[in-house]
Parts: C-alpha cells; structure tokens; sequence
C-alpha cells in the first residue's frame, strides 16, 4: 500500500532499478521557474549516518518505527544498523500523529533494533500514563534484551516482577 | 578577495585565526569563536593556523553563519565562566537568566532559514565538530518530522521512496500497519 499510493514527488527522482546502485544526485539541484529566490534542494537522503542518527536520536521510538526508519533506504539502513540508537527505548503514544499505532508491535521492532543492547524501556500512553502491554510483550522483552533492566522508576514496571 | 570581517586591529591579530571557505572568502574570527569547533580546536593545538585555515566543504555563506553562531556562543561560555564564581549572587543569576533566554531566542531566530540552508548547516557544523550547531539544527529535523508518516516526511525533504517491494512488506510486517 504505502508503495501504491507514493505521490508524484516521490517520483521526481527515477526509481533505482533492481539491486542497482546509481550515484547520488548533484547536491544541489536547481528548481527552475523559480526566479529571484533561488531556491535549492538537497539530498536528505545522502545525510552522514552520523547526523541521521543525532536526528533520530531525537526522536519518540514510535516516531523511528512508524515514520522516519521507513523514509528511503539510508535513512532506514541508520535505524536498523545502530544499536546503540535503541539502547535506552522510549515510545511514547500521544495525539497528533498522522498514523495510528499498534504500539507493542512499534515496541517490538524496536527492542529487536537494540540487538540485545536495551538497557531501559519505557513506554507511555497519551497521558503519561504506562502502557498496558500483556505479559507476553513483557517475556519478550527480558528475552530479546538479556541487559535490559527495568527501574522501579519508570512507568513501565507493570505487569513486570 | 576578504570582504567580511578584516578588522585591521593589529593588536588582537595574535588571537585571530583566518577561516577560508571553499569559495575563497577569508574570515577573520577570535580564537574563542574559532574553537568552538573541535575540528579547528585540533587545528590550533597542532599549531597548524598559519596562513589561515582553508575549510573546502564549507561555503562563505554558510561560513557566515556558523561564525555568527559560535561568536554568540562564544561569548555566552565567556560570560558563563565571569559569573560562575559568583552563584550565590542573586543579581548575577538574574543576569545568567537574562543571558540564556537571550541566546534561546537568538538560536531560535537562527534556526529560521530554508531547508537547504538548514541541511549546509548541519553538514558544516558535522565537519567542524561543533556540538551545539549539530544539536540545535538536528533538533530542528527531529521536531518536523515527529508524528509524520514516511510519505508525508518523503514529500517535505523531496526524498524518493526507493524501498524494494520486498522492504515495503518486511516494515508493514513488522510493524503491522495499521492506517484507517
């Protein structure tokens, strides 16, 4: 579905063919039309996975997993090949996202991410309140993390011995 | 040739380093705005300044603005280490306080630029190894694409989408896609 309904833009660029690789765009392109402001692109994409991963170390776990982890190739490859981006896990669901979450799996393809280096896991609903995961998310995650180790002052404790 | 920031004092010209963008354009900084960026901190310890430091990845324009930022920050560590010993000094908090909403405000009237503008600065400030430019124009990125679905993140930067069909299934596996 998300691959169907790509609007225009994302097909200003060609699509890459099968398995082959082709040089990055100029860094800066020229848009014409545009007169006096002259107005300039770059490309997002290419940005050193240094700086990608000080952006998404930004970001809300849900945020990485539904959204920016999914934009293009580099962008998703930072996410998944950092686990160092995953080791302390914060998903947090709150209003205002453009998309709706299934937030154990979210948190379950970001504990999978910390490649066993998760150290903290904290999740959150809209009001701050813990998540109400089931005990067999909380299996999960002292399986999939044997560092993990849940603090009595997260909120996330529940459910959790 | 230099037409930005050629003071003639002589006198201070011990502590000035001379920044070269790749378009040849030279700046004269003080050295307190100049190691800000770790990369010409290990520059200037390595006694390698002389004749100016040449920066070929960085344009005068966003050179520009880089020295605009490590020059107000620079000044913000100067006046943090003349009030520190005083922290008791309740008139000297006020002034603390006074300084940072300042700067506050100054990061955020720095950080009102296009995104082109917004992604040079976040490539100079990654080669020059400034800390608070790398924080404040990441910060920036995270904050527009928070809550943002891909398409939608796709769009505001101009990225192509150029996930293999097989990718595309993998994600909505795993994370069991859930629109409507």
């Amino acid at each position: 579905m998300a691959s169907s309904s790509s609007s225009s833009i994302g097909h200003r660029r060609p699509r890459l063919a099968d398995g082959q690789e082709q040089p990055p765009p100029a860094q800066v392109l020229r848009r014409e039309g545009k007169a006096e402001e002259e107005e300039e692109t770059r490309d997002w994409a290419a940005l050193p996975v240094d700086t990608l991963l000080a952006v998404f170390g930004r970001l809300d776990g849900v945020d990485i997993v539904m959204g920016a982890g999914h934009v293009c190739r580099p962008w998703r490859r930072a996410t998944r090949e950092e686990p160092e981006l995953w080791r302390r896990v914060h998903m947090r669901r709150r209003a205002g996202l453009a998309y709706d979450v299934n937030i154990e799996a979210a948190a379950r393809a970001a504990v999978r991410r910390s490649a066993d280096r998760c150290e903290a896991f904290l999740a959150e609903d809209y009001d701050g309140a813990p998540m109400g995961y089931d005990d067999d998310f909380f299996l999960f995650l002292a399986d999939a993390s044997a560092t993990l180790s849940f603090s009595a002052s997260l909120p996330v404790v529940r459910g959790c011995k | 040739m230099a037409s930005a920031g050629s003071g003639d004092e002589k006198a201070a010209a011990a502590a000035m380093i001379t920044l070269i963008s790749s378009d040849n354009e030279k700046f004269e900084v003080t050295e307190a705005t100049a190691t800000l960026s770790q990369t010409i901190r290990h520059m200037i310890e390595d006694g390698c300044t002389d004749g100016g430091v040449p920066l070929p990845n960085v344009t005068s324009k966003i050179l520009a603005r880089v020295i605009e930022y490590c020059k107000k920050h620079a000044t913000a560590a100067a006046g943090e280490e003349g009030s520190s010993s005083s922290f008791s000094d309740a008139a000297f908090l006020e002034v603390d306080r006074a300084f940072l909403e300042e700067l506050e405000e100054f990061d955020d009237a720095f950080l009102e630029v296009d995104r082109a503008t917004l992604f040079d600065l976040i490539l100079a400030a990654n080669y020059l190894d400034i800390k608070g430019l790398l924080n404040l124009t990441c910060q920036k990125v995270a904050d527009s694409v928070k809550g943002k679905t891909p398409e939608q993140i796709r769009e505001m930067y101009n990225i192509v989408n150029d996930l293999t069909p097989e990718e595309e299934a993998e994600i909505r596996r795993e994370t069991q896609w859930a629109f409507e």
